[in-house]
């Protein structure tokens, strides 16, 4: 499997400058590349595009504070059996140079522990099969793989 | 942002006419909807089965929208698309809000409070 996967090997990289709409546009349209061989799963485009649009913009929130018009490059791998999307940024590190604890703790009573963010990871977590970070040459990059069902 | 606001007589009906409630929107949706959600009444319905694509940021919108309608009023959702009904279901928002299949199902179980005729 692993040496058909290797034959069948598509790499592209797009690059966009900062933005909730190039962020969002830039999802959409990594999930309709990866997506639009035959047999392509619709699922699998619709969980590809939900986490590069929750990846995308917490790197133009929080690696780049909310600025316009700074890099973020993402790198895809499009593979027999797996999409893998590596997005890279020259923005601040995460936290503790580590990907967040993903906890949604709230009490469905208790109307004002209702998280209104930080549910972006939970999803992630959710949906890709791995999911890494780390610190190259002063950028950010974050990978996400699904495997294809 | 395309946002309908449709007062039934007891419920008022917030329609998206979007096909996506994500970071782009969400800010807008946020206080376009606050600001429809100033009534009266006390229940409100969004219907949002105009929307195929929903991240996290969309779900925080309505999350807060709920928070600033308060504990005496009422925020329900009708027409989820199924990408948007999973979001919900991660994120486990599926246990906060009650969902309805569509707009007619919803306003049925909200029928316009009838006179009590005493005993």
């Amino acid at each position: 499997m692993n040496h058909v996967d290797a034959l069948t090997h598509e790499h592209l990289r797009y690059s966009i400058l900062s933005s909730f709409t190039n962020a969002a546009n830039l999802a959409e349209k990594i999930s309709h590349v990866c997506t639009a061989r035959p047999g392509a799963n619709p699922e699998d485009a619709e969980s590809l595009r939900l986490c590069l649009a929750e990846a995308l913009t917490n790197i133009v929130e929080h690696a780049y504070g909310g600025m316009e018009g700074k890099p973020i490059h993402a790198d895809v791998h499009i593979r027999t059996n797996s999409f893998e999307v590596e997005l890279i940024d020259e923005g601040k590190a995460m936290p503790g140079g580590k990907l967040p604890e993903v906890s949604v703790d709230f009490d469905a009573d208790d109307f004002e522990s209702l998280p209104e963010n930080g549910l972006g990871w939970l999803l992630i977590r959710s949906e890709m099969d791995d999911v890494g970070y780390e610190r190259r040459d002063s950028c950010n990059v974050l990978r996400l793989q699904k495997r294809l069902s | 942002m395309r946002l309908n606001t449709e007062d039934t007589g007891n419920v008022v009906v917030i329609t998206l006419g979007e096909p996506k409630l994500d970071a782009t929107l969400s800010h807008e949706f946020k206080e376009l909807a606050t600001a429809a959600a100033r009534s009266d009444r006390n229940i409100y319905l969004l219907d949002v089965s105009s929307v195929t694509f929903m991240d996290s940021s969309g779900i925080g919108a309505i999350v807060g929208v709920m928070k600033v309608l308060g504990r005496n009023n009422r925020l329900e959702l009708c027409g989820l698309t199924p990408a948007v009904r999973k979001v919900f279901r991660l994120t486990r928002m599926d246990k906060i809000f009650k969902l309805h299949e569509t707009r007619e199902v919803a306003l049925a179980s909200h029928p316009a409070p009838v006179q009590a005729t005493g005993t």
